[in-house]
C-alpha cells in the first residue's frame, strides 16, 4: 500500500495541474502581503485573513480535483487492472489515494503556510500555537473534503463529483446564513430542516479559524477537540462508504 | 487437477438505466488444468475478455460459481496469478524497473531479492537496455513485453494473458512466442486469448471455444483439429456447422 501511495503522489506531484494550483496559490499568499502594505493600522489582519483563506482555497481545490479525478483516471486509463490482479484488497486502493492526497496536501499546505509566516512575523508579532491550529485545521478540512470527493467519485462521474464536493465545502460553511435565512423568513420546520442540513453537510463553520481574531484569542480545548472528533467522523465514515462501493464496482 | 472452474456464468450488461440489458455470457463454463496451455478464442464480442474480468474479480457475474485452486479464498489465488490486460496502458511516467517494483511490492512476494528477479525478468523480455527509460518512451511491443515482465515478476503459478500478440510486429512476436515456449518448460498454467489461432495452435495443448457468449468446446486442441491439418481449418468448419444448427 505504501508503494501505491508513493506512485500517486509522484504522478500527481509531476502534473502540471498540481505545480500551477500551488504556484497560483503562492501568488495569493504574495498579495496579501502586497495588500497589507496598503493599510498602516490593519496591516497584520489583512495578510492573515487574506493569506489563510487563499491556503484553504488552494488546498479545497486540490482536494476536490484529486479526490474526484484519481480513481476515475486510472479506470479509464485502465492502469487500475494490472493492480487490481495483484494480492491487493480494494480498501487497500481507496486507502492508498487518500494517502497520496494526504501528502500531495500536507506539501502544499507546508510550502504555503511558511511563505504567509514569514509575511505574517514581518508585520508585527503574532501567536505561534495559534496559527498551527489554523493551518492545521485548514488541512483537516481539506482531508475530509478529500475523502467525500473520494466517496462520490466511485459512483459518480468527475466532474459531477467535482462539483458535488465543491458544493458539500461551500454548505459546510453556508448551513448557519441558511438557518438564519429559514427563520427570518418564517418557514414552516426550519429547525428539522437545520438538522437534516447539520447531518448531512460537515460542520465546518463551527471552526472556521482561518481569520485574524482566532490568531490573538485563547483557544477553547474542547473546541480544538470537537473540531478534531467531528473532521475524524467524516474521514473515517466516507473512506468506509467508498470502501464499501468500490468493493462491489464493475470495472469494465 | 484443476487450478480454475467456472460453472455455468452468466453476465448481463446495461450501458445507461432506460436501455435493454445486454446478455454478453449466456452460459459460459469451463476448467483449466493446471500445468497446461489453454488457449481462449473466439470472434470479437465473443465474451472472451468478460470471461477473463470475470475471473480476475473486475467484474461480477449475474450467476454461476467460479471455484479456485484448492477452495482457496481469491485474495489467497491473486497471489498466483500474473495478468497480462488486452491493451498495456500502465503508468508511463516509471521507468521500467520502477514499474516493476510497484508491482513486486503489491505482490508481496518475498521469494527472492528484487533486483535479482528484475534483472532475470528484464533479460527474459530483452529490455534489460531500457531499465531506466520511462514507460511513455516505449514503444508497443516494448510495452507489451514489460506487461509480460510485470506478469512474471512475482513467480506466477498462473498466467493470464489478454492478447498477447495483438499489435505487435513479427519480430515481437516471435520474442514473445519464444518467451512462452520458454515458460512452457515450467509447470505454469496459461490461460491466452487471442485472435491468432496459429499462435494458439502452436502454444496450446487445450482450447475454449467461446461464441455469441457460450462456451462450445473445451477439450484438447489436437481433440479439436483431429479432422482438420490445422487449427484454423478445424475453426471455420466449427463455425460454419455453427451458422448452420443456429441459423446465423
Amino acid at each position: 500500500m505504501i508503494r501505491l501511495i508513493w506512485v500517486n503522489t509522484q504522478e500527481w506531484f509531476r502534473l502540471k495541474f498540481f505545480q500551477i494550483v500551488l504556484f497560483l496559490s503562492f501568488l495569493f499568499v504574495c498579495f496579501s502581503q502586497l495588500l497589507g502594505s496598503l493599510s498602516f493600522t490593519e496591516q497584520q489582519r489583512l495578510v492573515v485573513d487574506f493569506g489563510l483563506a487563499g491556503i484553504e482555497i488552494a488546498l479545497i481545490f486540490i482536494a476536490c480535483f484529486f479526490s474526484t479525478h484519481s480513481l476515475a483516471k486510472e479506470i479509464e486509463r485502465k492502469t487500475i487492472l494490472v493492480v487490481l490482479a495483484r494480492p491487493i484488497q480494494r480498501w487497500k486502493i481507496i486507502i492508498g489515494f487518500f494517502g497520496s492526497l494526504a501528502i500531495l496536501n500536507l506539501i502544499a499546505a507546508i510550502v504555503l503556510s511558511a511563505t504567509l509566516y514569514m509575511f505574517i512575523k514581518s508585520t508585527g508579532p503574532m501567536f505561534m500555537i495559534n496559527y498551527i491550529l489554523a493551518i492545521g485545521f485548514i488541512y483537516l478540512k481539506s482531508l475530509v473534503i478529500g475523502s467525500i470527493g473520494l466517496c462520490i467519485s466511485v459512483i459518480a462521474r468527475p466532474m459531477f463529483a467535482f462539483v458535488l464536493t465543491f458544493t458539500m465545502w461551500l454548505m459546510s460553511y453556508s448551513i448557519i446564513e441558511v438557518q438564519f435565512f429559514m427563520e427570518k423568513a418564517q418557514i414552516e420546520n426550519s429547525k428539522q430542516i437545520f438538522t437534516v442540513l447539520s447531518t448531512i453537510f460537515p460542520q465546518f463553520y463551527k471552526f472556521n479559524w482561518k481569520s485574524y481574531g482566532f490568531l490573538r484569542a485563547i483557544v477553547n480545548p474542547y473546541d480544538v477537540s470537537w473540531a478534531l472528533l467531528h473532521s475524524a467522523g467524516w474521514i473515517l465514515l466516507c473512506l468506509y462508504i467508498a470502501a464499501m462501493l468500490f468493493r462491489k464496482k464493475e470495472i469494465v | 487437477m484443476n487450478i480454475i472452474k467456472v460453472s455455468g456464468i452468466q453476465k448481463s450488461f446495461q450501458p445507461d438505466f432506460y436501455k435493454k440489458p445486454t446478455q454478453v455470457l449466456k452460459n459460459v463454463s469451463f476448467t483449466i488444468p493446471k500445468g497446461k496451455f489453454v488457449g481462449l478464442i473466439g470472434p470479437n464480442g465473443a465474451g472472451k475478455t468478460t470471461s477473463i474480468k470475470c475471473l480476475l474479480q473486475f467484474i461480477f457475474p449475474d450467476s454461476g460459481t467460479i471455484e479456485f485452486g484448492e477452495n482457496q479464498s481469491f485474495l489467497e489465488f491473486k497471489k498466483l496469478i500474473g495478468y497480462l490486460p488486452e491493451r498495456p496502458f500502465f503508468q508511463e511516467f516509471l521507468s521500467g524497473e520502477e514499474f516493476l517494483r510497484l508491482h513486486w511490492d503489491l505482490s508481496g512476494t518475498k521469494k527472492d531479492n528484487f533486483k535479482h528477479r528484475a534483472a532475470e525478468v528484464l533479460e527474459l523480455v530483452k529490455l534489460t537496455h531500457a531499465k531506466d527509460k520511462k514507460l511513455k518512451d516505449y514503444s508497443k511491443g516494448m510495452l507489451q513485453r514489460i506487461g509480460i515482465a510485470q506478469a512474471l515478476i512475482a513467480f506466477p503459478e498462473f498466467l493470464i494473458l489478454d492478447e498477447p500478440m495483438s499489435g505487435l510486429d513479427p519480430d515481437g512476436r516471435i520474442l514473445i512466442k519464444d518467451i512462452l515456449k520458454d515458460l512452457k518448460k515450467t509447470n505454469i498454467t496459461v490461460l491466452m486469448s487471442s485472435h491468432l489461432l496459429e499462435d494458439i495452435d502452436e502454444l496450446c495443448e487445450e482450447l475454449i471455444v467461446i461464441h455469441e457468449g457460450e462456451c462450445f468446446y473445451n477439450a484438447s486442441t489436437a481433440e479439436f483439429k483431429k479432422n482438420y491439418s490445422t487449427l484454423q481449418e478445424a475453426y471455420k468448419a466449427f463455425k460454419g456447422q455453427f451458422q448452420a444448427n443456429y441459423n446465423v
